[in-house]
């Protein structure tokens, strides 16, 4: 038990039980298929946001935002185009939400007349990193490779951090990564290739 | 220089596996109120389709209808114009009709008539628009 849940078909069927008759076939089977999809792609994305964002609570904003906008505007596109359409928003969300945070920073800053940094800059790999209920010993040295690593990618430049999660997180082949950042090919391609050089610069021969 | 000068070596690739495997193993070990907030975001999307499906399908899109009310208005004046055509009346100025301008043009009458007693018919212009009664 993976502890998700697949939306039951009585939920479905609550969901389209206004609908007139005549639509409620088709519109069940979309809201089947996006359902299917979003379960595929909601714990991947979070993870994204969240190490974008270093902040658990504004990445499930950002990914629920991003969910509800695939929803609204391309669920009637082809379902093999959901997953980079849905990347670009939820990388259109995070830059926001970024660029609203230093908006926000600067202004506190100004406004207490001092000079320090924004919090949320600072990262906190250790916060960042997934929990580990009564975690066993045998995790132990999962938990500290993979915090280093959370680490590691809070301090990736943005496009270095969101080429590497979209392929290597994601599995995104190129030319969709490529769409879901907005770039050409060849800038995914060098983005990727620094980010793993920078994290293996990073994390050196101390990642466990 | 890019990745693509640049071929991924075998320590490059040993590392690109060993995080993708933890990352997916992090994805896997999300907190319950994570993974309960993400369910319901999931929900919140697909009452979306339930929003939509409930609207009907043929709606005007919301960018033609400025273009549609100008449209409209124009049609409208159009309209008032063409089964309105002695409204200019009604304000006061004075309209000839087609078929008096016909009249004059075809009667026998030379344009001297008109070029002699020009002061006359002056004055008769100005004391119909102006004058009292």
């Amino acid at each position: 038990m993976d502890g998700s849940v697949t939306l039951p078909r009585d939920e479905l069927l609550s969901l389209s039980g206004r609908v007139p008759a005549w639509l409620r076939e088709g519109d069940l089977d979309a809201t089947r298929e996006l359902d299917r999809f979003l379960k595929d792609v909601e714990r991947r994305a979070f993870r994204i946001a969240q190490i974008a964002l270093r902040n658990p609570d504004d990445a499930l904003d950002v990914v629920q935002e991003a969910m509800i906008q695939l929803a609204r505007s391309y669920s009637t596109r082809p379902s093999e185009e959901w997953k980079p359409l849905f990347h670009r928003i939820l990388q259109n969300r995070i830059h926001d939400w970024q660029r609203r945070r230093r908006t926000r920073s600067k202004v506190i800053a100004w406004w207490t007349g001092g000079t320090r940094e924004d919090d949320d800059e600072t990262p906190d790999p250790i916060e960042n990193a997934p929990s580990s209920e009564a975690a066993p010993t045998t995790r132990l040295e999962n938990d500290e490779a993979m915090a280093a690593l959370d680490g590691a990618l809070t301090r990736l430049p943005a496009r270095q951090q969101q080429a590497f999660l979209l392929r290597n997180l994601e599995g995104l082949d190129v030319a969709a990564t490529a769409a879901a950042m907005g770039c050409s090919e060849g800038s995914v391609k060098t983005h990727y290739f620094r980010a793993l050089k920078s994290l293996r610069a990073q994390l050196g021969e101390h990642w466990p | 220089m890019n990745s693509e000068e640049t071929p991924i070596t075998a320590e490059d690739a040993a590392f690109e596996a060993r995080a993708r495997a933890l990352l997916g193993d992090s994805t896997e070990a999300l907190e319950g109120r994570i993974r309960s907030r993400l369910t319901a975001a999931r929900f919140a999307a697909l009452g979306e389709l339930e929003k939509r499906a409930s609207q009907p399908r043929f709606r005007i899109p919301g960018h033609w209808l400025p273009a549609g009310a100008v449209a409209a208005a124009a049609v409208l004046a159009v309209a008032v114009w063409v089964v309105r055509p002695d409204a200019g009346s009604a304000a006061g100025v004075a309209v000839v009709s087609p078929v008096e301008d016909a009249e004059i043009l075809a009667s026998n009458d030379g344009p001297e008539l008109y070029s002699d007693d020009a002061d006359f018919y002056e004055w008769a212009g100005s004391d119909s628009n102006g004058g009292p009664g």
